[in-house]
């Protein structure tokens, strides 16, 4: 039992630390995607939604070879922090951001289109700037875009296999997470354990869409009533 | 002295959509009047800073306040204080009509300025300040707008057809709060109409836009007596008179206007002597007689001359000069004939009279 409680930290932590690093690079990322002019955007996109229909274990694939101190760039990281990226929780995490990204920019894409230009044109004409612009028009005008990316991006980054498989391996407390727990229950043939963390998650996911159908609705339904 | 002079020139990929001078007066509402594509809403956008700088190459602006745009310089549109009001969808859905009148508040530019209450009796706001924009009608968002832009205490404002998707009363609350504004605030406005009818009750000067060019600048009293321009068609359903207030009759609850030499009377309207007021002449509130009539419910005949007749499906459509100002009547074939009117005859007009910028008209 403390086992998996261990396991469900490093889950959380996971989820966690992934969904606030993407609302954090991701949200300027998606904005350029949804308003730049540039031809750049007509790579980027397609580029970026590529997590999404590729299968997980190429993806780890490539990213373990990446990690290995025999490339340039796991090489650059163990000089750079003296730790391999390979089966550590940060190689798990940088995993995580490439194979979420998708998850998080899509609906975020969407919201910032449909902010239509005038709004924003208004709020400069009255004399916000950039940041003032985005944090009083852009992100209220954008609220359930970001509910919705931040909650998938989370509860998919949860039950995430394939690149876990890959990448992570399973070092309890480092790198051992629900969906690989799991997994090991039912080779183990310990249905018991297995039921716990599945109904667990499924549990878990059905509360985050309720959560989101809530909240998207409380907006409009909110208005309403202030009306009166 | 100007408020800003200004070369303008605007393209998309290799399509011309502006390429003209520019020069604002410092005071009073310029009408910028052209049919539908000629360049208006670029115009407005580019003085507003609101294009991307890519595609105003060649385009200098000064400002009294200083350069907006050169060769090397493009001020952001936060910075050059511009008010700026569209025809639809700009008030922030997400705060009440209070909460975007306070944003624009909190944010003020240094131009001329009202107090917050001030602009919500103007625009009769005050019932609405608790409401999400999505429960307005179109006429009530448009006033919201406008009091957010004025409330921003912007330098220069804006407005791009405000009036277009309107209804005639809420058409008429707008222009009837506008006037009060200009009366009130040394703010120069630039009005954007392809309605003749607009410009008239509101403009000083107007400037014809044509294919992306301004193709004629003009004091609007220059065009209003210019029978070749008011003549054309669309122009003529309505007219102006330029007036002064000569005093009151508060037991008749009337004022007195002077138009030339004669007097013209009004409901009251809380302005001093001789202080200018437009009239607006409906063509179809004109009705044309040979002889003043004695005892009639219309107080106003005025003493004017035949300038041009038209004939127009069954109608004949009279344009009269009085005082050295224009307006139409708009009579009958028969009446024409029974009245033998003639280009130059002197005749007499009963007309009903609708002062513009009197304070109260907007709860009336």
């Amino acid at each position: 039992m403390e086992e998996d409680l261990i396991t469900l930290g490093t889950s959380i932590r996971l989820a966690g630390f992934t969904t606030i690093i993407l609302a954090i690079f991701g949200t300027p990322l998606a904005w350029w995607l949804a308003r730049s002019q540039s031809p750049l955007t007509a790579i980027c996109i397609p580029l970026l939604a590529l997590p999404l229909v590729l299968p997980p274990t190429v993806i780890g694939f490539y990213l373990l070879l990446a990690f290995s101190p025999q490339h340039f760039f796991g090489a650059a990281w163990l000089d750079w922090f003296g730790s391999s990226l390979a089966f550590s929780f940060e190689g798990l995490l940088l995993g995580s951001l490439v194979y979420s990204l998708p998850f998080y920019i899509q609906p975020m894409v969407v919201a910032f289109k449909a902010i239509p230009g005038s709004l924003l044109d208004a709020a400069k004409t009255l004399g916000a700037g950039w940041l003032d612009r985005f944090f009083t028009v852009i992100l209220p005008l954008s609220k359930n875009g970001l509910l919705i990316a931040s909650t998938l991006t989370f509860t998919h980054t949860l039950g995430e296999f394939g690149i876990v498989l890959m990448i992570g391996g399973n070092l309890p407390g480092e790198t051992r997470v629900l969906s690989i727990a799991l997994f090991d229950y039912v080779e183990t043939l310990n249905y018991d354990k297995a039921h716990l963390l599945a109904a667990g998650l499924v549990g878990f996911s059905l509360l985050a869409m309720l959560l989101i159908q809530w909240l998207t609705q409380d907006r409009a339904t909110g208005h309403q009533e202030k009306l009166r | 002295m100007s408020f800003l002079t200004a070369v303008l020139a605007v393209k998309q990929g290799a399509k011309t959509l502006l390429k003209t001078r520019f020069e604002l007066e410092a005071a009073g509402v310029t009408a910028v009047f052209g049919p539908s594509g000629a360049g208006k809403t670029t115009l407005l956008k580019a003085l507003a800073g609101l294009i991307p700088s890519q595609q105003t190459k060649g385009s200098v602006i000064h400002s009294k306040f200083g350069p907006w745009e050169t060769q090397q310089f493009h001020l952001a549109p936060e910075k050059r204080g511009v008010g700026l009001v569209f025809q639809h969808q700009q008030l922030f859905p997400h705060l009440t009509v209070g909460e975007n009148l306070s944003y624009a508040q909190k944010r003020q530019h240094d131009g001329p300025k009202l107090t917050f209450d001030e602009i919500v009796a103007i625009f009769g706001l005050g019932p609405l300040l608790m409401r999400y924009p999505q429960a307005l009608s179109g006429g009530e968002s448009q006033r919201a707008s406008l009091a957010r832009a004025l409330i921003n205490a912007p330098r220069l404002l804006l407005m791009d057809e405000p009036l277009a998707a309107l209804d005639w009363t809420a058409r008429t609350q707008i222009l009837s709060a506008l006037n009060h504004i200009k009366s009130e605030l040394q703010l120069p406005m630039v009005y954007v109409s392809h309605q003749w009818d607009e410009v008239i009750q509101l403009a000083d000067h107007v400037q014809m836009m044509d294919r992306g060019t301004i193709i004629r600048s003009d004091a609007l009293t220059a065009l209003t007596t210019d029978i070749e321009f008011i003549t054309q068609e669309q122009r003529l359903a309505s007219a102006i008179l330029m007036t002064k207030v000569s005093g009151h009759l508060p037991d008749e609850r009337l004022t007195e206007l002077k138009l030339g030499g004669q007097t013209i009377l009004v409901p009251m309207i809380t302005l001093k002597p001789s202080a200018d007021v437009r009239l607006l002449i409906r063509m179809l509130d004109v009705s044309l007689v040979a002889e003043p009539v004695a005892r009639s419910s219309i107080l106003n005949t005025l003493a004017c001359r035949v300038a041009h007749i038209k004939d127009h499906e069954g109608a004949a459509l009279v344009l009269l000069s009085c005082e050295g100002q224009f307006f139409n009547a708009r009579i009958t074939a028969r009446s024409k004939r029974l009245l033998e009117l003639t280009v130059g005859q002197p005749i007499f007009a009963q007309i009903k009279a609708t002062a513009l910028n009197s304070p109260g008209l907007q709860d009336g």
